[in-house]
């Protein structure tokens, strides 16, 4: 916080980090696979007097802060910031994993295997985000036991695509 | 004689003297317990009175606050009108929190510092600029920032112990000038007397008798106060009594600086409706639209004129009074030193300055709020809501709730004015939600919003009528059959076990053969619907409709598949977000977060969603709910043909009109009667519907984005052949089996039987 420039670069890096992973996926409207990928974020420290050429979106500035709170445990935290980014954006299959893995961490299992299903019913155009989605559920799978069905979905969706 | 009638004389004295004296002192004795009684009876009373309403500290609830964002729909001069009902002020130059000015392309705003659910935010500039009627950017301190909220309006307050709504304010959150001059103009020995003045009253009656009018009262600030505890304005002897040894007691036990808080936290202060306006705290919103601390001494002194008369000094309706009091209470401010020469002199020539905000917390929204209290009930111990400072967190946003409340209050009007109805006999409740998360926006509870009676939207159980063919459809597309298969629409007569048969007629009473599903929901038809819940058996409909509703239904008998199942709005709402949330079980919710005094979260209510429905069946269903609105009873709507998903419902001879609908982004339920159940003469589409279409005229829609454009086939409205759009009026739907279909000839489709393209 004392030292804004460090601030920005740290949020960039993250930025970069969360979304490295599906930046070869199609871009769809409210779709944080939009996001700045990697390349760009050294550009934006450079110039970080002047305007950011793409600046971050107010759904990505949530799940930035999102991500302090999960690193530091406070998951009730987290999901607080992601529910106001739902709030924005409510059919974004993206926030739904999310709210999945924050809850999926406090180890409510069951909002967390609905909150991945409602992710893959809202990612149905897109197919990249819809195996993200799966993924997360075989987590949850996971988590609660059920590790053949875990399997299965893992099995299936993760070298399918991409 | 006399010797002996002497002694008999004096005995009988005495005697009569030991008697009186025997009675008196009983008497007395009997007086004197009596009058303990009844004191520690007062005590108690006082006492416990006092300590409850001290103690109770009341949850303050909040609306959702606007989130700036770029991109976001909004004009500048929808920020201003914002701004101003969260009581900021428009200046020249940024005077400190809760001021903004306009600038070149925007607005600088000095935002107030809140405490949110996630953080707590300082007062901070903010600079935001517009491009038409979008925000364009927002910056502070010359760097950009993605994204900001505005504090939450307060829309109210629940005291726990005694249900009234107030701002409570502690000792450090009272303003000097306020504290200073309530002495200063209503009880000058306030910090020397035990209760009562005799001074007091006798400088009262002076400057009364000087001025020729009741400008003071005798009255000590403790008087005042246990008489808005207690007592009626009638003057009479007993009740002064009562009022002295009452205030006596308060004195005797507790602090002045408590007494004075109290004072400040409990005076009657105006009535709004039906609301009562009690406390400086929630009287500086109801007149000044902003919090105490930003109230200036002309508005402090306005507040206090007040207290004598809070209908003679009312400042709406009688500004030449109140500011002539005011001017009066100033002047006094001056005299005892209060405020200097100069600060007397701005605050003479300033206008009274109330401001008749229709939000923040002057506003009112009883229905919304009888749904909070509800979910607080269920959710919270007594112990919880008793401890001191509980914020509550809601998903209320005003600007709905306003848009909603007035376009419900005019549409009524002008259909009894058009249709010839009495005036005022129409009722109304309609509720605005998120379809992904369940969220409650906005809950009218009857066309008056002032009266916070009967919340038609919680509590109204009316007949839902065609609203429910919906489940029947789902049923049937889960058992194996698609919008294009074909169903009778013939008379049927059922004949139950017991009672009486049962022949349904259609809206017309006409019958119209063969025809497939889709136009079958679309024409909302009786006959076919009935033949349907037939073939798929009400016992499997109905454990399906109490899958999605989480409880059983309460008609067992067939007239279940038209409808004749009461339900309340919202429980409307929580059947339909099954649909609109794509398969989703999403019951309403109207709070998001509680929050202590430490800004600590102590309950956080999830979004309780819960998948009830396969994507391709609802994936059918909404569909046809698209095409209730593009072909069927929806499609006089002006917007039907935008992207939206929605029912109309009639119950039995025109008593309940309901429209339930859904778009990309928002669920509605809306609901039509009269209060005693009568006919009203209105279809669902000519009466709710209608409220929908004023709604969206002035909200616009998110057109319906589809979740998946795979297995559509097109197929005629009417007989559900497949065809062209050119050559028929034609509907799309997904027919997600493999499955032929009967084609429309002439349309230049080669195949005599249609095989749909979709391939595992």
């Amino acid at each position: 916080m004392k030292n804004p420039v460090l601030r920005k670069a740290l949020y960039l890096v993250l930025l970069s980090l969360i979304w490295a992973g599906c930046a070869s996926s199609p871009p769809r409207q409210n779709d944080p696979d939009e996001l700045p990928t990697a390349s760009q974020a050294p550009e934006q420290t450079d110039s970080s007097s002047t305007e950011p050429k793409e600046p971050i979106t107010a759904e990505s500035s949530l799940l930035l802060n999102a991500d302090d709170s999960t690193k530091l445990e406070d998951y009730s935290k987290a999901i607080v910031l992601l529910e106001r980014a739902i709030r924005l954006s409510p059919r974004d299959p993206n926030l739904w994993i999310r709210l999945s893995e924050s809850y999926l961490k406090k180890e409510e299992f069951e909002l967390a295997e609905q909150y991945a299903r409602k992710a893959i019913v809202l990612s149905r155009q897109n197919k990249e985000t819809q195996r993200r989605a799966w993924l997360q559920l075989a987590n949850v799978f996971e988590k609660t036991g059920n590790t053949k069905e875990a399997e299965q979905l893992r099995k299936t969706y993760r070298y399918r695509t991409s | 004689m006399k010797r002996k009638t002497k002694p008999q004389k004096s005995t009988f004295k005495a005697l009569a003297l030991r008697l009186t004296f025997k009675v008196v002192g009983w008497l007395s004795l009997f007086i004197f317990l009596l009058a303990s009684g009844y004191a520690i009876f007062l005590d108690r009373t006082i006492t416990s009175t006092f300590e409850g309403r001290k103690w109770s500290v009341p949850a303050q609830i909040y609306a959702q606050p606007l989130e700036l964002h770029p991109d976001l729909n909004l004009s500048e001069s929808d920020l201003m009108t914002i701004l101003k009902r969260l009581g900021y002020r428009p200046v020249d130059l940024l005077q400190g929190p809760g001021t903004f000015r306009s600038i070149d392309l925007g607005l600088e705003i000095h935002l107030r510092a809140f405490n949110f659910i996630d953080e707590a935010r300082n007062s901070n500039k903010i600079r935001v600029s517009f491009s038409g009627d979008q925000l364009q950017s927002i910056s502070s301190e010359g760097r950009s920032i993605p994204l900001i909220r505005l504090e939450p309006a307060t829309i109210g307050s629940f005291f726990p112990s005694h249900g009234e709504d107030r701002i409570i304010l502690s000792p450090e959150q009272v303003p000097k000038l306020l504290s200073e001059g309530l002495k200063s103009i209503e009880d000058k020995e306030f910090d020397m007397h035990q209760g009562v003045s005799l001074r007091g009253i006798f400088r009262a009656f002076l400057v009364n008798l000087q001025s020729g009018e009741v400008r003071q009262g005798g009255s000590t600030l403790t008087q005042q106060l246990v008489k808005s505890y207690y007592l009626t304005n009638r003057q009479t002897i007993e009740r002064k009594l009562k009022e002295v040894a009452m205030a006596l007691i308060l004195e005797a036990r507790f602090s002045k600086t408590d007494l004075l808080t109290a004072y400040i936290n409990e005076i009657f202060l105006g009535q709004n409706g039906s609301r009562a306006i009690h406390g400086f705290g929630l009287g500086s919103y109801y007149y000044f639209n902003k919090p105490i601390v930003e109230l200036n001494p002309s508005e402090i002194a306005t507040l206090i004129s007040i207290i004598r008369g809070p209908s003679y000094y009312n400042p709406f309706r009688h500004p030449e009074r109140a500011l002539k009091r005011r001017d009066f209470i100033l002047e006094r401010f001056h005299e005892d030193g209060l405020i200097t020469k100069q600060q007397l002199d701005s605050s003479l020539n300033r206008n009274l300055g109330v401001s008749r905000s229709s939000s923040g917390i002057a506003s009112y929204y009883p229905a919304f709020l009888d749904q909070v209290r509800q979910e607080l009930a269920s959710d919270y111990g007594p112990k919880d809501l008793n401890s001191i400072g509980l914020r509550i967190f809601t998903t209320l946003k005003t600007r709905s709730q306003e848009t909603l409340q007035e376009t419900v209050s005019r549409t009524l009007n002008d259909i009894e004015k058009q249709r010839g109805i009495p005036q005022g006999s129409l009722e109304s409740a309609a509720i605005i939600a998120d379809s992904q998360t369940g969220e409650i926006l906005a809950m009218v509870g009857g066309r008056d919003a002032k009266v916070d009676g009967f919340n038609r939207a919680i509590n109204a159980f009316r007949p839902i009528g065609s609203l429910i063919k919906p489940v029947i459809f789902l049923s049937a597309i889960e058992s194996g059959m698609h919008l294009a298969s074909v169903i009778e629409d013939s008379p049927i007569t059922i004949t139950p076990k017991f009672g009486e048969p049962w022949s349904p007629k259609n809206f017309d009473g006409e019958h119209r053969g063969e025809l497939p599903l889709v136009r079958a929901l679309g024409q909302s038809l009786n006959l076919a619907t009935v033949r349907l819940g037939e073939e798929i058996g009400l016992v499997k409909i109905q454990q399906r409709y109490a899958e999605l509703m989480n409880k059983p239904a309460k008609n067992k008998y067939h007239s279940f598949l038209l409808g004749a199942e009461a339900l309340a709005p919202i429980e409307v709402l929580e059947l339909y977000n099954n649909f609109a949330s794509g398969g989703f079980q999403t019951p309403p919710k109207a709070v998001i977060a509680a929050v202590d005094s430490s800004n600590q979260l102590i309950d956080q209510r999830p979004f309780n969603i819960k998948n009830s429905i396969e994507f391709d069946a609802v994936n059918a269903i909404n569909r046809g709910l698209e095409v209730v609105m593009t072909h069927g009873t929806g499609r006089n709507s002006p917007y039907s043909k935008l992207g939206i998903a929605g029912k109309t419902g009639t119950s039995n001879d025109n008593r309940d009109s309901w429209f339930a609908g859904f778009d990309n982004a928002h669920s509605w339920i809306i609901w039509v009667g009269r209060d005693d159940n009568q006919t009203t003469g209105l279809t669902g589409s000519s009466g709710a519907l209608r409220i929908w279409n004023n709604l969206i005229s002035r909200q616009g829609i998110e057109p319906l984005q589809h979740l998946s454009d795979e297995h559509l086939v097109e197929i005629e409205f009417l007989t559900g052949l497949v065809a062209r759009p050119s050559c028929a009026n034609t509907v799309s739907i997904p027919i997600a089996k493999k499955t032929t279909l009967p084609v429309k000839a002439g349309c230049g489709i080669k195949q005599r039987r249609y095989r749909t393209r979709y391939r595992e």
